[in-house]
């Protein structure tokens, strides 16, 4: 198992299919939107998501589901920590296909 | 231009009919992610950070115009309306959809193309030189030799899964404008005293994390034995490089740590014990392949016309894109006129599906139908009527394809890095627009002369920036960019890896730094023609490094 993450958690992925990013979200759904994700916080909301993975996977409709740490921002809206997962969520960070 | 043979077409509809099985298992659960994700490798899809992303071979960078039409509808109905055009002359999507896939590869079926050997550890699209068949300083046109590697390459069970990726490139003229020096192995096209092709061999070249120059390993092998020597080589390669590690798993490594003399000594025991005869291309067949690269059928054209002086004189702006983007053709009366794809603060090696289709119409009025890709990501016209180029140039300029910088500082290699790339450590394309709009002004691009900055956002260097007269290397420290510069790297037939300067810069300071090093190379040239590389290997990099940390 790879290295534990510190901090509050959301797990993430990709969509089988169309290949978007989704956050697997409060409701047991899966959500383009970060701010819906579920945020563990404890060790045993950790584990727990950490163990959900292989359960999701099964399912079929995310792929390379894999868990980030997340920080609020001063407006509280939750955001990645690490810069590959900011990209990630918000998309290429210049304006493309606009010439 | 190649055309498909019934070998090569039905292979390639066979793939794409069991991708499209493959692809409907995996949607229904039948195949788990484990079992598919080798068998999208193969066909050229990767999962990026956003999206999928589907990797088009184009064979030795040569396109005829429906091929890029289809490009362009595939740009536009499956994916946002553009197309990536990378080092290795190929083309990337960066948002196709896993279900749309099957029909994708239907639809580059349809004009010869297909995304086989695009990725995994097998011999992947054999590149050359952008201006093969038409450049002054060539020997041949190599892209037969290309095309006979790429069928000979094309699903080699023997070669099918090697301990790691390998690329080949082979360049036809003195100039190397393909890098060979950077790849598994490099091939130089050469006539002997009898005038007789043959070929000089490189091999350990390459780039990442562990930059090497290729090593001579043949003078001279003659076109007949050309196929058993890479045979030699790769089952060399395929029974001891090393398959324990990921990163030393490229056949530079086990040409470093072998040593050049013993590991040319095993290919030339496995050379020696092949049955060549076997392994040789059957009689007559480079001949049938060289008749698809024919030169077209050049009309008598004026060499210098007074239309185009005049034009020149008139125009500033097509005055300075000649004097860039148009170089010298062997046909007397014609030019190549070089696309660029590096529009000022724009991003290198994007194309919009419009201009895609326009540059397929413009090829099909201008340039006999064939449009090639270079390694340094942009567009060639290699047949042009230099009493064509003014109207050519004129058809450019509203579609944003007449920049007039290849070669100069704003023509920068460029990965897509972290606004893409799923192994990236920092963002390259908004270094490489700072950088460019920092040098935006055309007198000083020319007043600078040729220089070459390249930029990776990773250490797996796919920007080549080892090979940059100035490099730019994207690394995240603490959780931010920075980015490391390095000098005197060159990708040519004088292939250096560029040096280390110093401590890196944030992304806000990289466009200064550059433009540091450039005014300190301008004012330490001994006259304009002195380049920037003759300059490092004249003073060293004190005096640049100097320039760059005084105040810091």
């Amino acid at each position: 198992m790879a290295k534990k993450l510190k901090g509050d958690q959301v797990l993430t992925g990709q969509l089988l299919r169309e290949g978007d990013v989704v956050f697997y979200a409060e409701d047991g759904s899966w959500s383009s939107d970060l701010q819906k994700a579920k945020v563990a916080t404890t060790p045993e909301q950790i584990d727990e998501l950490d163990l959900f993975i292989a359960k999701a996977e099964e399912v079929n409709l995310v792929i390379d589901i894999y868990p980030i740490v997340v920080e609020k921002d001063e407006a509280g809206q939750l955001v990645p920590s690490l810069i590959r997962e900011k990209m990630r969520t918000t998309g290429p960070s210049i304006v493309y296909a606009d010439f | 231009m190649y055309v498909y043979d019934d070998f090569d077409e039905k292979f390639v509809r066979e793939r794409a009919a069991q991708f499209r099985d493959q692809v409907e298992r995996r949607l229904s659960g039948q195949l788990s992610e484990a079992h598919f994700r080798p068998l999208r490798l193969m066909n050229g899809v990767y999962l990026q950070l956003h999206a999928y992303m589907l990797r088009v071979a184009v064979p030795y960078g040569t396109l005829s115009s429906k091929q890029m039409r289809q490009l362009a509808m595939i740009a536009t109905k499956y994916d946002k309306g553009y197309g990536h055009f990378t080092t290795r002359q190929n083309i990337q999507f960066n948002w196709p959809k896993l279900k749309d896939l099957p029909d994708i590869l239907d639809d580059l079926a349809d004009v010869g193309m297909h995304a086989i050997q695009t990725s995994g550890n097998c011999i992947r699209n054999v590149t050359s030189d952008q201006w093969a068949g038409v450049a002054a300083d060539e020997v041949t046109d190599p892209r037969p030799y290309a095309e006979l590697m790429r069928q000979w390459s094309s699903l080699h069970p023997e070669f099918s899964y090697l301990p790691r990726k390998f690329k080949i490139a082979i360049t036809g003229a003195s100039s190397d404008r393909a890098a060979i020096a950077f790849h598994d192995i490099g091939i130089q096209v050469l006539k002997n005293d009898n005038g007789e092709i043959g070929f000089a061999v490189y091999v350990g070249g390459g780039l990442g994390r562990t930059p090497m120059v290729g090593k001579k390993i043949r003078d001279f092998i003659s076109l007949e034995d050309l196929l058993p020597y890479l045979v030699a080589i790769l089952r060399a390669y395929n029974l001891e490089g090393r398959r324990d590690n990921k990163y030393k798993a490229r056949i530079k490594i086990l040409v470093h740590e072998t040593g050049i003399d013993e590991f040319k000594a095993k290919v030339e025991k496995i050379f020696d014990g092949l049955e060549k005869e076997k392994l040789r291309a059957p009689a007559g067949e480079i001949e049938r392949i060289q008749g698809f690269f024919a030169l077209p059928d050049y009309a008598s054209a004026e060499a210098n016309p007074e239309s185009l002086s005049k034009a020149r004189s008139e125009n500033p702006a097509f005055d300075a894109w000649v004097n860039r983007n148009v170089a010298e053709h062997k046909q007397a009366g014609y030019a190549i006129a070089n696309i660029s794809l590096k529009p000022i603060a724009g991003i290198p090696g994007d194309a919009t599906s419009e201009q895609m289709n326009l540059v397929a119409d413009l090829a099909e009025t201008y340039s006999f139908s064939e449009i090639r890709v270079s390694h340094e990501q942009n567009l060639v016209l290699a047949h042009v009527k230099e009493t064509d180029l003014f109207e050519l140039w004129q058809a450019l300029v509203p579609a944003g394809l007449a920049t007039a910088n290849i070669g100069a500082i704003t023509d920068m290699i460029t990965c897509p890095g972290l606004d893409y790339c799923a192994l990236a450590t920092a963002r390259s394309i908004p270094v490489a627009q700072k950088i460019s709009e920092k040098f935006a002004d055309q007198k000083r691009q020319e007043e600078i002369g040729d220089l070459k900055v390249k930029i990776s956002g990773c250490i797996n260097a796919c920007g080549h920036h080892h090979a940059g007269h100035i490099g730019i290397l994207g690394l995240n420290k603490k959780g931010e960019e920075y980015y490391q510069i390095t000098l005197g790297g060159s990708g040519d037939q004088a292939a250096a890896v560029g040096e280390i300067l110093g401590p890196g810069f944030s992304g806000d300071d990289v466009a200064g730094a550059i433009d540091t090093l450039v005014n300190r190379y301008v004012e330490l040239r001994n006259e304009t023609s002195e380049t920037f590389l003759e300059v490092v290997k004249r003073v060293g990099l004190e005096p640049f490094k100097e320039a760059l940390y005084a105040d810091h």
